[in-house]
């Protein structure tokens, strides 16, 4: 129970710092915001402009309690239901994209941390180096250029109506596949999920059971939850950071594309409200990251 | 090296990848020092007669051609030993030669020397000059503006390579005495890094830097050091556990008891004899990150602007020419990024195999 209250305690302080990280990079920085927009009175007002700075702070911060990022500087939406409106099809890219890459991952690093010197595992680990190191948009780039120049299939439109398998799925296929092999996620998962195969495989309760005859593979599955969830939170950020990069190569118009949008018309709220609601999305994973951890591990009950 | 040590230096661990990241990484830097010197244009020159030249093996023909070139030039020069007058020779033609003189400058091998040789006394008037000229001095072709792919792929090089360089300064420069100082005495500044890495941790690295951007608009140099500053924790971190078991071992104990300054203990021993290796493990693989990160931005728009050349800005800047068949326009940098950053990973990562295997991990 008391690690318990620690985890969340923590979680809600680095909620805090974040939060006072952004203000501070986007209101200590020399320029007159008002005057940058030509804000009306009433709009500097509503964005709490005319205050002083720590007032500013508490004052914005106990909005983004009740999920109400004040409004756009450039033409006056409310950022909260900009996101409600650009988040939906951004969960759905970043969740398949790590269901994707898990997929993938998984077979070939089991694979590889069982069989590390086999031709197929020397492949895995050369495939894994050279995925590292493309970047999404040139990643994009090659698979655009594959799939308008050979197959010509691509649906390049968002799909409207009631929810169809095929046109959402073409839809949906290619930013998937790029955000999960682009920036190297697949080739982390793979390369951190062999390390921790051949980590277990050297174990000594899995030579017991081996010489006992037991199914091995529930020993592998139970010890692999919790270091495979760990992988997973580490690379959120990396899949949301190449968020911005796959929407704007795929004109697909999510969080991604609204805060590369913001950046360029410098709109302050917008984007503040967009990087808050990512690091919640990272700060949660690592929430619950850690209760998994206390739940399957009686060690760090303490 | 001679072939043997060569041989052994490749068996151990890392070797293939130090090697092919180190020939990579000699190749950016003689790129970034020496740029202008490689090409005949300069990046920010217009061939107006070459819009859109496509990527040409006329050099190639021109180096396999040369013993023929030397052939025709000796009898041209004995030609003019003998007689010093040809019957070729018209005043249209010595225009056009002036032409190729002053494109072609030094570079000019096999066929051209034909001409420049000849040049002296008369023109060949055989062939198309021009066309032949052109070919030569494109490699790579040029882009929509005349200008020279090859030019502005060793720019693009200086422009990724310098602000890299930025980002190392500032995550290194800062890192290791924070680290240093974390690991060796502990206690609260180890407590502020761990927050601030935790804190930094959980936003992605390239919106935070678009806020960063979104805020100030800053110079692609300023937004690498903010890229270096979001590095100081995890290159501290690291620093800091080595340092920790370091400083229990015996070495350091005995230097504590020869009263050595602290300033000596931390720099001479704890980091020039143990940590140097990670030093530059560290430098290489913040190398990489930092070329991602400015093609990224510069692909986006916020990282090199226009008039300046980087790679990601050239592909920004010619996003549909792939498609409509003038893909080397494209296709050369992003193979450029690819190879450096594969570069960097790889001496990173080579290095940090031989360092594991040396320290018997």
């Amino acid at each position: 129970m008391r690690a318990i209250s620690k985890i969340v305690g923590f979680f809600a302080g680095s909620m805090v710092l974040v939060s006072l990280l952004i203000f501070s990079i986007v209101h200590l920085t020399p320029g007159d915001i008002a005057a940058m927009h030509n804000l009306s009175p009433a709009t500097a007002h509503a964005l709490y402009l005319d205050r002083s700075l720590p007032v500013q702070y508490l004052l914005w911060f106990k909005d983004c309690l009740r999920f109400d990022f004040g409004i756009s500087m450039v033409n006056g939406n409310k950022v909260s239901s900009l996101i409600a409106e650009y988040g939906p099809p951004t969960l759905l890219l970043t969740f398949g994209s790590l269901f994707f890459s898990l997929a993938i991952a998984i077979p070939l690093g089991v694979y590889r941390g069982l069989r590390p010197a086999s031709p197929l595992g020397k492949f895995i680990s050369l495939a894994v180096y050279t995925l590292s190191s493309i970047p999404v948009f040139v990643l994009g780039y090659i698979v655009l250029a594959v799939v308008f120049g050979v197959f010509k299939f691509y649906v390049t439109a968002p799909p409207d109506g009631p929810f169809k398998f095929w046109p959402t799925f073409g839809y949906y296929s290619l930013p998937i596949f790029v955000l999960a092999v682009g920036n190297g996620t697949i080739g982390e998962f793979i390369r951190f999920i062999s390390l921790e195969v051949q980590n277990i495989n050297g174990a000594m309760y899995i030579k017991a059971a081996r010489a006992r005859g037991s199914r091995l593979w529930r020993h592998f599955f139970k010890s692999m939850v919790l270091p495979i969830f760990n992988i997973v939170v580490t690379n959120m950020a990396v899949l949301l950071g190449g968020l911005v990069v796959v929407e704007r190569i795929f004109n697909f118009h999510g969080l991604g594309w609204l805060s590369w949008e913001a950046t360029l018309k410098r709109d302050f709220s917008v984007i503040m409200g967009i990087t808050l609601v990512m690091a919640f999305l990272i700060r949660a994973f690592m929430l619950v990251n850690d209760l998994l951890a206390v739940w399957l591990d009686p060690r760090m009950r303490e | 090296m001679s072939s043997r040590r060569l041989r052994i230096f490749l068996k151990q661990p890392g070797g293939y990848r130090i090697l092919a990241g180190a020939f990579i990484v000699t190749v950016l830097a003689l790129a970034t020092l020496t740029g202008r010197a490689w090409t005949e244009f300069g990046p920010e020159e217009m061939d107006l007669q070459a819009l859109l030249a496509p990527p040409s093996i006329g050099w190639l023909r021109a180096l396999l051609t040369t013993p023929e070139g030397l052939r025709i030039q000796q009898r041209n020069e004995a030609g003019r030993r003998e007689g010093n007058r040809t019957p070729r020779a018209t005043s249209g033609d010595d225009e056009n030669l002036d032409f190729l003189k002053g494109d072609d400058g030094a570079g000019v091998r096999g066929r051209s020397g034909e001409g420049m040789a000849a040049a002296e006394t008369s023109p060949p008037g055989n062939g198309d000059p021009a066309a032949d000229t052109k070919a030569r001095t494109h490699p790579l072709g040029t882009d929509k503006n005349g200008r020279d792919m090859t030019a502005l792929l060793i720019a693009g090089a200086r422009n990724c390579f310098l602000p890299g360089l930025v980002t190392c300064l500032v995550a290194l420069g800062f890192g290791v005495p924070l680290g240093l100082w974390a690991g060796y005495y502990g206690g609260r500044i180890r407590k502020i890094v761990g927050t601030f890495n935790s804190t930094i941790l959980s936003m992605p690295r390239l919106v935070l830097i678009l806020v960063v951007i979104c805020a100030l608009e800053p110079n692609v140099y300023y937004t690498m050091g903010v890229l270096g500053a979001t590095l100081i924790p995890r290159v501290s971190e690291l620093i800091a556990t080595r340092v920790r078991i370091l400083s229990n071992m015996g070495f350091i104990v005995a230097a504590k008891e020869a009263a050595l300054s602290d300033i000596k203990i931390l720099w001479r021993h704890l980091f020039w004899y143990q940590n140097r290796a990670v030093f530059f493990i560290q430098f290489s693989l913040i190398m990489a990150e930092s070329i991602l990160v400015e093609t990224t931005l510069s692909y986006l728009q916020f990282g090199t602007k226009p008039p300046e050349v980087s790679w990601g800005n050239i592909i920004e800047g010619s996003q549909m020419s792939f498609f409509s068949g003038f893909y080397w326009i494209t296709f050369f940098p992003a193979v450029a990024i690819i190879l450096a950053i594969l570069g960097f990973f790889y001496l990173g990562d080579g290095l940090n195999a031989r360092l594991a295997y040396r320290e018997g991990r």
